[in-house]
C-alpha cells in the first residue's frame, strides 16, 4: 500500500522576480488563466505579480508557482532585492464584502456570538471519528492489464484516495512507456509530451478520484518483451504539500493475447467480462464502447485467437 | 422493593444513556443501516409447458453487469426470447443474457421453446460482482 502523509507547511512570504515568472511562463506556453487555476488565485494576481507590483507572496503560493512552471523555488525568487522591512502579504485577489468588518448592531453581533457558540458546542460534543483531524493519508495505485497485444487498445486506470476526505490541487505525472500510444485521457489531460512520453494533469482530488486513459502498444512493438508504467501524484492543500509515486501495476506483458483475456485461455469468461465491466464503468466517460463491443463479442462467441496476417485477433466459437 | 426500585432506575438510565448514544453515532454516520433485502434475486413466475418466465428483482446499488443463465433441457431450441439472449447452445443448453446499465426495480425475462418440458427440473443461477464489496457473488435460481 502506498501511503505518504502531508508534512506541515509555512505560513512565511517570499520575494518573487515577475520578469522571470514572465519569461518561464512563456517559455513554457502557459496561460495566465492555466497558471492562477493551478496556483488558486487569479488572473489578476498573476499579472499583477509578473508586472512586480506585489513582489512579495505567500511561500506557498510561490511553492505551487515554481511547480507549475517546473522549476526549483530559488529560480523564481528576487534574490537581488531582498526586503530590509519585515514583508507584507500582498493581496491575492481584489478585497471582497467579505473582507469587510461587519458593522451591524449589537444584537446581531450577540446572534453571531451565539451561534458561533452553539456551533463550537456542536463540534465539541461531536465524537471524532479515527482519521477526524488526524493527517491526511493519500494513496494512488496503477490498475493495468496482466498483457496487451501489439496494435490494441486497453485501459490505464490509476485510482488517489486521500483520508480523510478533503479538496486537494493536484498534479499527476505518468511516465507512458515509448512504445506505447495515448489516445485519450479521461479527465482530458494538460501535456503529454510524445519525445518523453510524460502524461500530465492538473486537477483537484477529493475522496476518490480516477484518472484514465486509453493507450495502444505500436503495432511493430514486439511480442514477448514489456511494457513499464511509472507515474508520481503531488497534492497540495493550503501550504501543504505531498509527492507520492503511483503504486500498483507498473508492467504489461507483450502478447498475443487480448487484455481482457486474465487468464490467458483464449476466451473471455463470465468473471473475466464482469471484472472488465467494474473497471469500465468507471470510466464510461472515455469513449469505451469499441473495447466494450469488443469484449462482448468474443464473451459471446466462446473465443478468438491471433491473426498474424491482419496484426488483430479473430473471433472464434 | 426500595432495591427494586433502585434498579428500575438504573436500567431506565441505562437505557437512556444507550439511546442517546445510539441517536450520536446516527449523527455521525456510524450505524450503517442493514438491509434485509437481498441486492438481486430471480425467481420463476412458470417453468413448464413450453415457456420459461423469470422476474429478477435490483436492489440499490445496481450492479454494474449481470449475467442471468439459464439451463434448459439439451437439444432443444429457443423459438423466442424476451429480451433476446445473448448466448445459446443448444448441445448444452445453456442460456445467457448479458444486463448492463441496469437500474433498481423488477425484469421480467421469457423463453419460448420448440419442445415441452416434460417434467425436467430446470434451472438458473445470476452472476455479479457486487458494488459494494467487489466480490464475485453467484445465486441459483431454482423453480
Amino acid at each position: 500500500m502506498n501511503e505518504e502523509i502531508l508534512p506541515g507547511g509555512s505560513q512565511a512570504v517570499v520575494r518573487i522576480d515577475g520578469t522571470k515568472i514572465r519569461a518561464l511562463r512563456e517559455r513554457k506556453d502557459l496561460t495566465q488563466l492555466y497558471v492562477a487555476t493551478v496556483v488558486g488565485v487569479t488572473t489578476d494576481t498573476i499579472s499583477r505579480w509578473e508586472n512586480r507590483r506585489y513582489p512579495t507572496i505567500k511561500q506557498e503560493n510561490a511553492l505551487k508557482l515554481a511547480e507549475v512552471l517546473d522549476v526549483e523555488l530559488a529560480e523564481i525568487l528576487d534574490v537581488e532585492n531582498e526586503p530590509d522591512a519585515p514583508l507584507a502579504e500582498e493581496p491575492e485577489t481584489a478585497p471582497g464584502p467579505a473582507d469587510v468588518a461587519p458593522k451591524g448592531p449589537p444584537l446581531l453581533t450577540i446572534v453571531v456570538v451565539a451561534i458561533s457558540l452553539l456551533i463550537g458546542a456542536a463540534l465539541l460534543l461531536k465524537p471524532k471519528t479515527v482519521n477526524e483531524g488526524a493527517t491526511p493519508i493519500i494513496t494512488a495505485r496503477r490498475l493495468l492489464p496482466s498483457h496487451v497485444a501489439p496494435g490494441q487498445s486497453f485501459p490505464v486506470l490509476i485510482r488517489i484516495s486521500v483520508n480523510p476526505p478533503g479538496t486537494y490541487s493536484m498534479i499527476v505525472r505518468e511516465s507512458v512507456p515509448l512504445d506505447c500510444l495515448v489516445i485519450k485521457g479521461l479527465p482530458s489531460y494538460a501535456a503529454l509530451d510524445e519525445k518523453s512520453g510524460e502524461l500530465k494533469w492538473i486537477g483537484k482530488a477529493t475522496d476518490a478520484t480516477i484518472f484514465a486513459y486509453l493507450a495502444r502498444p505500436k503495432p511493430s512493438t514486439a511480442v514477448g518483451g514489456q511494457l513499464t508504467f511509472a507515474g508520481a501524484a503531488t497534492l497540495k492543500q493550503g501550504g501543504e504539500s505531498a509527492r507520492i509515486s503511483i503504486k500498483g501495476d507498473d508492467t504489461v506483458a507483450l502478447q498475443q493475447l487480448h487484455w481482457a483475456d486474465d487468464n490467458g485461455d483464449h476466451r473471455i469468461d463470465d468473471e473475466e467480462i464482469l471484472a472488465v465491466y467494474d473497471q469500465l464503468e468507471a470510466i464510461a466517460q472515455l469513449g469505451v464502447n469499441e473495447l466494450q463491443t469488443d469484449v462482448e463479442d468474443i464473451w459471446a462467441a466462446g473465443g478468438y485467437r491471433w491473426d498474424e496476417t491482419t496484426g488483430g485477433f479473430v473471433i472464434v466459437p | 422493593m426500595l432495591r427494586c426500585g433502585v434498579r428500575k432506575r438504573r436500567a431506565r438510565g441505562a437505557a437512556q444513556l444507550m439511546l442517546l448514544i445510539a441517536f450520536f453515532l446516527l449523527l455521525q454516520g456510524e450505524i450503517v443501516v442493514v438491509q434485509a433485502d437481498e441486492l438481486v434475486s430471480c425467481r420463476y413466475q412458470q417453468a413448464t409447458g413450453r415457456n420459461v418466465s423469470l422476474v429478477l428483482e435490483i436492489g440499490s446499488p445496481p450492479p454494474a453487469m449481470l449475467i442471468l443463465v439459464q439451463w434448459l433441457p439439451k437439444g432443444m431450441n429457443i423459438t423466442r426470447a424476451l429480451p433476446p439472449v445473448k448466448k445459446y447452445d443448444p448441445r448444452t443448453g445453456e442460456a445467457k443474457w448479458l444486463l448492463k446499465q441496469l437500474s433498481s426495480g423488477p425484469m421480467q425475462f421469457s423463453i419460448d421453446l420448440d419442445g415441452e418440458l416434460s417434467g425436467e427440473l430446470i434451472h438458473g443461477e445470476i452472476r455479479y460482482k457486487n458494488p459494494t464489496t467487489g466480490k464475485m457473488e453467484i445465486m441459483a435460481i431454482r423453480p
